[in-house]
This record gives C-alpha cells, sequence and structure tokens, in this order.
C-alpha cells in the first residue's frame, strides 16, 4: 500500500469519525431507552425487583437493581418512574425510594421515611411521591429536592394518594382511599404547597391520565363491600369522570361496571382513546373513546392482568400478569388491535412500568 | 381461670410427691412401658432414628430445640430472623409436614399446621429424638418427613435431686433454669421452671440498604417463662399413672427484613399442655390408656400496619391400646385414638372443630435368634364422617452377622388440611371446604456396620429414601380470590450417612459423629398459574447438601466440643436462578465440673459462630456473627 493511500485512508477515517459525531444518537446507556417494569416481589420478603425490556433486542434482562448493586432492592416494590437523570423506584413495604441512575442503574441514594410510598412523578429539579402513611391513614404527597435527593416538605391528602399529574400548574392526586374509602381529587399547588380543592368524583379513585384536550380522565375503580363476616353484601360500581384541568370542574361522567374493579387506566398516543382493566381479581383490557357517550362492555384482550401500560410511542399494549404472586410473573406485549405480540418472564407478581424514555 | 386452677393442682401433685413414704415395699418395678412411646419404640423398624445424647444436651444448655436440631441434625431451619418464627425442613419436606410429638401427643397447630421449636427449651424435654422419614401409620397426619419426639417423664428411685443454672449470653440476653425432682418406689415427680428474655440487639452491616451502613438489629427481644411438672404413681405392681403439665407464654418482637428499617410486629404465644396415661401391664398383655388437653393462643399484633390476628386452638385426646404378646416372638397392637380439635380466629365464621377417630393396629414378628424384625402397621382416620386414606407401613431390619445390620421400609403417609386451609374467610380469601388431603408413598432403605467394645465405638450408616408427595396444597388468587387447592406434587428422594466414633484412652473420652445428607426435592407437577420454569426445580429453601458434625474430648476436669456446621445453597426462587450462598458455621463449647461429696458444681462457655460467619437462612433475614453464652449450674443429688 501506497503511503498516499494510507493518507487516505487516515483522511477518510477521521471524516466518517466527524460523520458519526453530527448525528449525535442521544446516549441512553444500558437501561435509559427501553420498559422497566417494577415486581413487588413476595410481601415480607425483600425480593421485589426491576425487569428491563430491550426494544432492540425484544428480550427483558430481570433483576437489574440486584445485577448492578448486587444488593436486594426491597420489600413490595409498587412503582418505577424516571425523573430527571434519575430512575426512581417507590418500595411501598420497606417505605423508601431507591435512586439509580437513569442510564446504568449504578444506585445514587435512597429516601427513607415515605411509610407506604406508592408513586413519584417530577422533573430533574422536583419530584412529588404519594404516599399512604402509617396505617393508610395518613395521606400526603412528599416534595423532594431531586438535587439533594431530600424531602423538602410534604402536602396532606385524602385516604390513599395515589396517582398523581402535574398540569396547568397544579399537582392533582386521586384518593385512593387505601385501606379504607375515599372518592375523592386533591388538587396541590406546588408553589405554596396548599391544597386548593379537593374534588368529589366517585369511589376509589386509582388512575388518571390526561387527553389530547388537556383533560383530566380518572378512575374510580369502586370496590366490593363486605359485613363484619367477610360476607360480600355489594358493591361500589366502578366508573371514569372527565375533569376540566383549568376549572377543576367535572365534565362527564361514565359508568364502567356495577361489580368489577379495574384499578389503570392507560391512554393512547392520539390522546382520545382510554385503555380500562388491571388489578387483582380483574379480568380483561377494554377500550373507550373519549368523544363516546357510555362505555359498551367489549374487551380487547381476555387476560387477568395485576397492572397494564401502553407505549405511547408506538400504541404496544404491556400486560403484566402476576400468576400465583410467589413465582415469576409474566409480561405479554400486543399490539395496539390486541394480538399478542411475545411473552416474556419477569420477576415477581409484575404490577406496572416506565415507558418513558430518558433524554 | 382454668391456667389458675391447673397451676394449684400440679403444686398439690409435686407436693404429695415430695412427701410420700416409701412405705410399700414393691421390689418388682413395672417395666418401662407407656403409651407415650410404645408404638415408636416397638414398630418402627426400618426408619432411621436420631437421639440427642446428653453431651450434646448440655453443651445447648440455653439452645432451644429448634437451634438443637439445627447444629446437630440434617433438619433444615428457616428462621426469620433472630427472634422470628422459625420452620423447620426434614427430608426436604415442609413444617406442616413434621410431626412434633410431646409425649406421643401431636403439638402441630390445627390452625396453620406448624409449631415453632424457637419456643421450646431443650431443657424442657427429657429426650429428643428425630425420626426421620414418613411414620403415618404410627404418628397419623402430617407424619410426612418425619417426627420430632419430646419427652418427658419422672423417674423412680432417684432420691432427691435439684438443680439450677443460670447464665448471660450476647446481646443482652439471661436465662435461667430450676429443676426439683423426687423419686421413691411409687411415686415419683418433678418440676421445672425455665426462664429466657434477650434484647438480640445484635450489629451486622446491612448489606441490604444504600451505602451498607453498619445497623443494630432492632425490634428482636425475645422473653419467655416456662413451667412443667411430671409426676409418676405405681398403683399396684402391674399398674401405673403418668401425668405430664407444661405452661408456656413467650412474648417475641418479629424483627423486619434488611430491606425494611422499622417494624412494630409483635406476637404473644401460649399455651397449656397437658396428659395423663395409665398402663397396666401383665405377661400376656399391656392395657394402656391417655388423656391429653392442648390449648394454645396465638396474638399478633403490628403496630404500624394495624394488623392484629388473634387464634385459639383447643385440642382434647382419648386414647386408648391394647398390646398382646403372643408366644415369645410376636406383639400385635390394636388402638382406638379419638381426638377432637377445635380452632376460633376472627377468620373463622364460627369456632371450627374437627374429629378425628383413629383405628390402629400392629403386628411384629422376629425370629428365635432375633436377627430378623418384621413389622407391620395401618392406621384407619376418620376425619368427622369422612373415612381418610388408610396409612399402611411395613418395615424390617435384618442383622448379618455380628456388625451388618439391613432395615427397608414402605410407607404411606397423609396431612389433611388445615382449618385455615378449610374454613379461612375474608381478606380477599377463602378456605376451601372439598380440600383432599396431601398423600404420599415413601420407601426407605437402610445399612449399618457397627464394631463396639468397652473402649471404643465404631459405626457407620447409610440410608436412602424416596417419597413422593401428590395433592400438595397451595393457595392460588382464582378471580382475584385466594383459595387454596390440591395442585402441586414434589418428589424427595436422597441419601443419608452417619457416622459415629467414640474412643476412651485412659482419662480421656473422645466421641465424633458427622451426619450428611444429600436431598434433592423437586417440583414434579406445578399448579395451573405457575410457569413451566418451576418444573423439577430444587424446592426453595431446601439445602440439597448438609452436613452437621460434632467432635467431643472429655477429661475428667472438664470437656471440649466443637460443632460444625455445612449449609448447601438455597434457592429463594422456584425457578433456582437465586439462591442464598452455602454457609459454614461453628460453635465452640468449653466446660468444667467440679463435685463435692453430693454436690456439683459446673461453668460451661459456649462461642457461637465463631468465625464470624455472615449467613442467612432465610434471604434478606440477618443473623448475628460471633456470639457467647456463659452458665453457672449446680447439681445436688
Amino acid at each position: 500500500m501506497k503511503l498516499k493511500n494510507i493518507i487516505y485512508l487516515f483522511v477518510f477515517s477521521l471524516l466518517f469519525v466527524s460523520c458519526t459525531k453530527t448525528e449525535d444518537t442521544p446516549d441512553y446507556g444500558e437501561y435509559g431507552a427501553g420498559v422497566l417494569i417494577s415486581n413487588e416481589g413476595t410481601f415480607g420478603a425483600g425480593n421485589g425487583s426491576i425487569s428491563y425490556y430491550n426494544p432492540n433486542t425484544d428480550s427483558v434482562t430481570n433483576e437489574i437493581f440486584q445485577l448492578e448493586n448486587s444488593r436486594s432492592l426491597g420489600d413490595v416494590v409498587q412503582s418505577v418512574s424516571r425523573i430527571g437523570d434519575y430512575t426512581f423506584i417507590q418500595i411501598n413495604n420497606s417505605n423508601k425510594i431507591e435512586v439509580v441512575d437513569a442510564k446504568s442503574f449504578v444506585e445514587m441514594g435512597a429516601i427513607q421515611k415515605l411509610t407506604q410510598v406508592r408513586y413519584a412523578i417530577g422533573d430533574e429539579n422536583t419530584a412529588y411521591a404519594s404516599a399512604w402513611g402509617t396505617w393508610g391513614a395518613d395521606g400526603k404527597v412528599y416534595i423532594i429536592d431531586v438535587n439533594t435527593l431530600s424531602v423538602t416538605d410534604s402536602v396532606s391528602t385524602g385516604l390513599g394518594p395515589e396517582a398523581m399529574v402535574l398540569l396547568n400548574n397544579k399537582l392533582f392526586v386521586t384518593n385512593s382511599g387505601g385501606w379504607g374509602f375515599d372518592n375523592t381529587l386533591s388538587v396541590i399547588d406546588p408553589t405554596t404547597k396548599t391544597v386548593l380543592e379537593t374534588i368529589e368524583v366517585g369511589a376509589n379513585p386509582k388512575s388518571m391520565v390526561v387527553d389530547k384536550n388537556d383533560n383530566l380522565w380518572v378512575l374510580c375503580s369502586g370496590s366490593a363491600l363486605y359485613d363484619e363476616n367477610w360476607t360480600p353484601i355489594g358493591h361500589r360500581p366502578a366508573k371514569l369522570v372527565q375533569i376540566n384541568a383549568s376549572t377543576n370542574a367535572i365534565i362527564k361522567e361514565i359508568p364502567l361496571f356495577d361489580e368489577q374493579h379495574p384499578s389503570k387506566l392507560a391512554i393512547n398516543s392520539d390522546g382520545d382513546k382510554l385503555y380500562i382493566g388491571a388489578g387483582f381479581g380483574f379480568n380483561g383490557i377494554y377500550t373507550f373513546n373519549i368523544s363516546d357517550a357510555s362505555f359498551t362492555e367489549t374487551q380487547l384482550i381476555n387476560k387477568s392482568f395485576y397492572g397494564f401500560d401502553v407505549n405511547p410511542e408506538d400504541g404496544v399494549i404491556f400486560g403484566y400478569e402476576a400468576l400465583n404472586f410467589t413465582e415469576r410473573g409474566k409480561l405479554y406485549r400486543y399490539s395496539e388491535s390486541g394480538a399478542e405480540l411475545g411473552n416474556y418472564l419477569v420477576g415477581i407478581a409484575p404490577n406496572g412500568s416506565s415507558l418513558k424514555r430518558n433524554k | 381461670m382454668l391456667k389458675r386452677k391447673l397451676i394449684v393442682l400440679f403444686f398439690c401433685m409435686f407436693a404429695t410427691a415430695a412427701i410420700a413414704q416409701d412405705s410399700y415395699d414393691t421390689s418388682v418395678l413395672l417395666q418401662e412401658i407407656s403409651i407415650n412411646s410404645y408404638r415408636f419404640e416397638q414398630f418402627s423398624e426400618g426408619s432411621k432414628q436420631q437421639r440427642i445424647d446428653s453431651t450434646s444436651k448440655s453443651n445447648h444448655f440455653a439452645s432451644t430445640v429448634a437451634e438443637a436440631l439445627n447444629s446437630l441434625s440434617t433438619l433444615y431451619l428457616k428462621s426469620y430472623g433472630i427472634s422470628g418464627n422459625t420452620s423447620i425442613s426434614l427430608r426436604g419436606t415442609s413444617a406442616a409436614h413434621t410431626a412434633i410429638l410431646w409425649n406421643g401427643i401431636n403439638l402441630q397447630d390445627p390452625l396453620n399446621g406448624g409449631t415453632n421449636l424457637e419456643l421450646i427449651p431443650l431443657q424442657a424435654v427429657d429426650e429428643l429424638i428425630v425420626q426421620y422419614g414418613g411414620s403415618g401409620a404410627l404418628f397419623g397426619s402430617g407424619a410426612i418427613g418425619g417426627a420430632i419426639l419430646m419427652q418427658s417423664k419422672a423417674q423412680f428411685q432417684t432420691g432427691l435431686k435439684t438443680s439450677v443454672n443460670v447464665g448471660i449470653g450476647s446481646f443482652s440476653s439471661y436465662f435461667a433454669q430450676a429443676s426439683i425432682q423426687k423419686g421413691g418406689k411409687k411415686t415419683a415427680a418433678s418440676l421445672r421452671l425455665f426462664y429466657r428474655q434477650a434484647e438480640n440487639d445484635f450489629p451486622f452491616e446491612n448489606t441490604q440498604q444504600f451505602g451498607h451502613p453498619e445497623m443494630t438489629q432492632t425490634n428482636a427481644t425475645v422473653k419467655y417463662f416456662g413451667i412443667s411438672q411430671d409426676s409418676r404413681f405405681l398403683l399396684a405392681e402391674n399398674q401405673q399413672i403418668n401425668t405430664h403439665i407444661w405452661l408456656q407464654k413467650s412474648t417475641r418482637e418479629l424483627p423486619p427484613n434488611m430491606t425494611i428499617l422499622v417494624s412494630k410486629q409483635l406476637q404473644t404465644d401460649e399455651a397449656l399442655r397437658f396428659s395423663t396415661d395409665y398402663t397396666l401391664s401383665t405377661s400376656q398383655y399391656d392395657l394402656m390408656a391417655r388423656v391429653g388437653l392442648l390449648c394454645s393462643k396465638l396474638i399478633y399484633n403490628d403496630s404500624l400496619s394495624r394488623i392484629y390476628a388473634k387464634h385459639i386452638s383447643r385440642s382434647a385426646i382419648l386414647e386408648t391400646e391394647l398390646n398382646y404378646k403372643i408366644k415369645t416372638n410376636h406383639l400385635l397392637n390394636f388402638g382406638i385414638h379419638e381426638r377432637i380439635d377445635w380452632g376460633e380466629s376472627d377468620n373463622y365464621a364460627q369456632i371450627s372443630h374437627r374429629n378425628n377417630l383413629a383405628f390402629l393396629l400392629s403386628y411384629k414378628v422376629w425370629n428365635t435368634e432375633k436377627t430378623l424384625h418384621i413389622s407391620s402397621s395401618i392406621r384407619q382416620e376418620i376425619i368427622d364422617e369422612n373415612w381418610s386414606q388408610a396409612t399402611p407401613a411395613l418395615g424390617l431390619t435384618y442383622k448379618l452377622g455380628e456388625y451388618l445390620q439391613f432395615s427397608g421400609k414402605v410407607s404411606r403417609n397423609y396431612r389433611q388440611p388445615t382449618f385455615n386451609d378449610l374454613f379461612w374467610q375474608g381478606g380477599f380469601a377463602q378456605g376451601n371446604p372439598d380440600l383432599l388431603p396431601e398423600s404420599a408413598w415413601a420407601q426407605d432403605i437402610g445399612a449399618s456396620f457397627q464394631k463396639a467394645n468397652n473402649k471404643s465405638n465404631f459405626s457407620l450408616s447409610l440410608s436412602a429414601f424416596n417419597t413422593y408427595i401428590k395433592n400438595l396444597i397451595l393457595w392460588i388468587p382464582i378471580q382475584g380470590i385466594w383459595i387454596p387447592q390440591n395442585q402441586k406434587e414434589v418428589w424427595s428422594r436422597g441419601i443419608e450417612t452417619d457416622l459415629k466414633f467414640s474412643k476412651t484412652v485412659q482419662k480421656l473420652k473422645l466421641n465424633f459423629e458427622l451426619h450428611y445428607s444429600f436431598n434433592p426435592s423437586t417440583l414434579e407437577k406445578k399448579a395451573g398459574n405457575e410457569t413451566d420454569a418451576i418444573l423439577n426445580k430444587q424446592l426453595i429453601y431446601t439445602p440439597k447438601h448438609q452436613a452437621k458434625a460434632f467432635i467431643s474430648f472429655q477429661y475428667p476436669l472438664g470437656n471440649l466440643s466443637i460443632e460444625e456446621q455445612y449449609v448447601g445453597k438455597r434457592f429463594t426462587t422456584a425457578d433456582n436462578t437465586k439462591w442464598l450462598d452455602a454457609y459454614p458455621l461453628t460453635n465452640i463449647i468449653l466446660s468444667s465440673s467440679f463435685k463435692k461429696e453430693k454436690q456439683n458444681w459446673g461453668l460451661s462457655f459456649r462461642l457461637n459462630n465463631v468465625f464470624n460467619q455472615e449467613y442467612q437462612s432465610m434471604e434478606n433475614y440477618a443473623l448475628p456473627g460471633r456470639n457467647y453464652q456463659i452458665s453457672i449450674h449446680y447439681n445436688f443429688n
């Protein structure tokens, strides 16, 4: 090879290197791009875990927290959320949030003493975590400084605060009732840290999404009623409630089921179709168009999920089957039309996921 | 109120015994025959048994039965922290598959099938025997993996004996035991008291928290107090009565797992156990009868999550057996056992009860040289109005030459569903009254070699076993309600070797024991809602390999003993993708005693976990590192 050719090759390779640089694909790291699945584990065993679904390889890696940090994650992993450069893992019975680097899943810190913590949302500066409190009777939203990973304040809510949405500079929190009963939505001003309003929606509101018109949809799960001998004596029905996020007024209510209690609400990427389903003892996933006047009971998927999510990018449905709650559960993926795309073993009692890609 | 009356009653009994005048000159003592152990002693051919000897017992001067068996036998103890609940696994089965017999009465709780051996101080029993393998024909429901036999008995003609033992240990633990017994020619009585308390605030590195902080175990305080009384009366040359009373109360804080920093769980267990038996013995036949009463109350209180649970169980037992001695080489035993269990819980609609009427028949024959013994037994239980499956057993031992012995056994065993399985309601769970009992066939074969003279003793035994359990009960969620179902099948098999060696060289007595077990125990049929990944996999918390060894050097001046255990890796997930690492554990015991006439003073020191091994028996539950116990004891004979 002549020297000239070598120089050409050298120049060409320089060009190539600079070329890839200008393309600048974001660096998601090992765990930043795919789906993080929260697996509760067995109550009391401390064996909750996070599974990672990699869309590029269409495969699942289990126990990624244990893998990267060589220790147990905690007792009853309730939820997982990507917040700023971090991933927050809410661990209900360990009363803590474990914080890891979103890309590498290496531990960054733990926020302790969040009694019966449930869910978390937020950005690179501030995070909000809902927690049921002692006996499920001391509902709170904790405000967390994401830079220092410490609690700066808290706001009391109704019983069993669950899902949260930050919209129009207001923090909406569903009060699910916890171990008891509640039927309200707390509207919190995150600047003054006060409750602006408490909206009565329906029995046991557990899940909430925002539609294309920036209206809120709240799933009120309802609940089974028992007498003192645990004999079933009736039900509080399940319904959907649409709320104007500016005025906090109820737009419409859609009755769903009289005797069944779905616990999860999700929405498609266009923001006009709702998915309803999942929860202990509930079978199937149903859909509802936000313009419809009433709900028709047509199942999209017939399977008992403990939790599910819909990928906002491609509409793929991720269903989580807990099976017997003591051995590994399963992830099922479905197309928007409900056709199964694959199934995978995950951790014990999978209940939900974080589909959002990290920047 | 009942309790107070009983306390008064047995103090009276004791007083009677203590002042009894041995005015009757009875030279012939009744043979040591008791309904409490007779069937076990006579009809266990082909079963492996391990007796915890007196050296081991005295080395475990402050241990519970659970701790002692964990370090001396190949039983696996799963413990939820230092003061938490424990469950045992014998030959690859679960706690509900091991009968716990106190003077022949099964203590397994009718509500949940468990017995917490961590609540029973070793010093509360005179004799502790582990019977490996299925023995449903002898002990009825529950004895699939084996049985643990605890016996206590007042002895005749011992004179007055007293003993006191007090001590302290690491982590603010204090313990005391006292006993007094008097054995005359016709009356004997003994009274025992025991107390133990411990803070259990041991330090550990919390490897399951961010930054691995050094922490101190919290919420692990234990306190228990017990009193037991045994009496024995010789009514006539061939008739006697034994009574046994045992009262105990324990209060324990249950520690959290290492991923949880705060726990407020508290459990109180109270038990009253009473039995009395009568024996009439002639050269042709023995007539034996027993009345028993068990009461137990468990209160669980978690003030953090506001969970309060109270479980009460009561059992009444009436049993009678007849032995016929035919010629000189046949033995026939026929019995009727009646037991009623009552269970009370907030989760039952009403007080639940179960009537268990059992008919049992055993027959044993041996040749005139006494080299071949064959025994067969069958037990038929009638639960309420339903005939349950009969449990037959056939076993033999054959002695070949001077040193060799072979044994074999085939048996059918079963376990009734617990009250929780049948009657539970509420909290998204519902008992299933249509459950079938779990059932298992088991085969055992064994060979042993023993050579002994007055200076040394060597024995080596090899056992192989095979058990297949069907209709295992498992709670599974069906449309949002947890309902127990008969769905799983488990195959447990394995090999055990036991080596014993003792030798006396001048004033030194050397003792060595090694017990090893290899025990694959796998899931052969899964429940409908489980994944295939768990099929044919080793059961969780069931070590495939276990070895326990023990060596002691006894001088007149004092003893040195070393206990060594090795527990193989234990899977924590049913698909065997996660496990707890194997660990070795070493304990050292030093003791010395000084005798002057009838008085005997002693000092014992025990160092547990000498090498500060970090280990877990239940995932994420911390256990203490190196710790000690020291005790002073005094005996008067």
